[in-house]
């Protein structure tokens, strides 16, 4: 009596575990019916590029901070130049940490707002940016004298940022005035909190471990852009 | 480190917290007292909610030691300002381990601590850090 309960509880085990996972065995079967078992990947495969793609995306999502960072000591070099840089370079390990190792940061804006000076390269892989001086246009926009030049060089900053960006840190460009970059900058930050923050409850553990950091740090960026900076 | 262990770890820096904050509160200034009290109800609560969550997974909570030597002697306001970001950076580290140990819930709220804590350093220090509660990431 004991040895068939023990057998028919077997049996309801194995039957609720084939239900419970039906992923997997739809998994077994498509790889059999199309020939490629050994290309199938086991489950620890799967979850090893789960984590990986978690990690380029959250590394992308810290690069749009970076390159906000970047677009804005552009333009405001002198204005903003000794707040933001520590900020800058904690962003700059934030994606590094997140980028897998042996695979490169994702491409973002930093690489062609850095680029203020003019770079044939950096025009060339940006169409739509019109002339390599719209992108210097920038800088000049915070420094010009008010009126109808500031607006037009704010456009030209407009049309740079959003031919530079992939991410879009400033889909409007650099403010011209340095408060409302580091406004528009504290926004950034915080959303970018948020998304470390809703990535990492599906993370693995030690890559949850490092979002929760990184977007602990992204709070308190938002946090010294905003009223913490102030006085 | 086990989702228990971790828990009681952060109950224990939570614990340390509070009678930190009470030096703080002491030797900070008028400036700055409001914040410190601030911090001092802030970490009550977050040893309450530790101590709960540690009975919550079968534990017994630890008790506070009577008293906890201090990083450095305390002896005027610059000194208090730099205990409570010393606390602050303590318990980010205490978290960021229970993050890596919990899921769910308890994960998430481990991470909003966490958060808060590195806000709360920010604060008090003027600068921050790019890797709250990570020890090994100096």
């Amino acid at each position: 009596m004991g040895r068939s309960g023990l057998t028919r509880r077997r049996a309801l085990v194995t039957a609720a575990t084939a239900a419970g996972v039906p992923g997997v065995l739809a998994g077994c079967t498509g790889a059999g019916t199309g020939g490629g078992g050994a290309a199938r990947p086991s489950a620890a495969e799967a979850a090893r590029r789960a984590e990986l793609a978690l990690l380029r995306r959250s590394a992308a999502v810290s690069g749009v901070l970076l390159a906000g960072y970047d677009e804005a000591l552009a333009a405001h070099p002198a204005a903003l130049g000794t707040r933001l840089a520590p900020l800058r370079e904690a962003a700059a390990r934030h994606v590094a940490a997140l980028t897998p190792p042996g695979e490169r940061a994702p491409a973002t804006a930093s690489t062609g707002a850095r680029t203020g000076s003019p770079d044939p390269g950096a025009g060339s892989r940006a169409p739509g940016t019109g002339s390599p001086d719209g992108r210097t246009a920038g800088p000049d926009a915070g420094a010009g004298p008010p009126g109808a030049g500031t607006a037009s060089g704010a456009g030209a900053a407009g049309v740079a940022a959003s031919g530079a960006s992939a991410g879009g840190a400033f889909p409007r460009g650099v403010p011209a005035e340095p408060g409302a970059a580091l406004a528009e900058l504290a926004a950034l930050a915080s959303r970018t909190a948020a998304a470390h923050t809703a990535a990492l409850v599906g993370a693995p553990p030690e890559s949850a471990r490092l979002l929760a950091s990184v977007a602990a740090a992204g709070a308190a960026q938002a946090y010294l852009l905003g009223e913490g900076g102030r006085g | 480190m086990s989702a228990l262990e971790a828990v009681q770890a952060v109950l224990a820096a939570e614990h340390a917290a509070v009678y930190g904050y009470g030096v703080v509160g002491a030797r900070v200034g008028a400036a700055r007292r409001e914040e410190a009290a601030a911090g001092l109800a802030a970490h009550r609560a977050l040893r309450d909610a530790a101590a709960r969550a540690v009975r919550d997974l079968g534990g017994e909570p630890g008790v506070s030691a009577p008293a906890y030597a201090l990083p450095f002697p305390v002896a005027d306001a610059d000194a208090a300002v730099r205990l409570a970001a010393v606390l602050e950076d303590r318990v980010a580290g205490a978290y960021a381990d229970l993050v890596r140990a919990a899921s769910g819930a308890a994960r998430r709220d481990a991470a909003a601590a966490l958060r808060e804590a590195a806000v709360r350093a920010v604060r008090w220090r003027g600068g921050g850090v790019a890797f709250p509660g990570l020890a090994e990431r100096p």
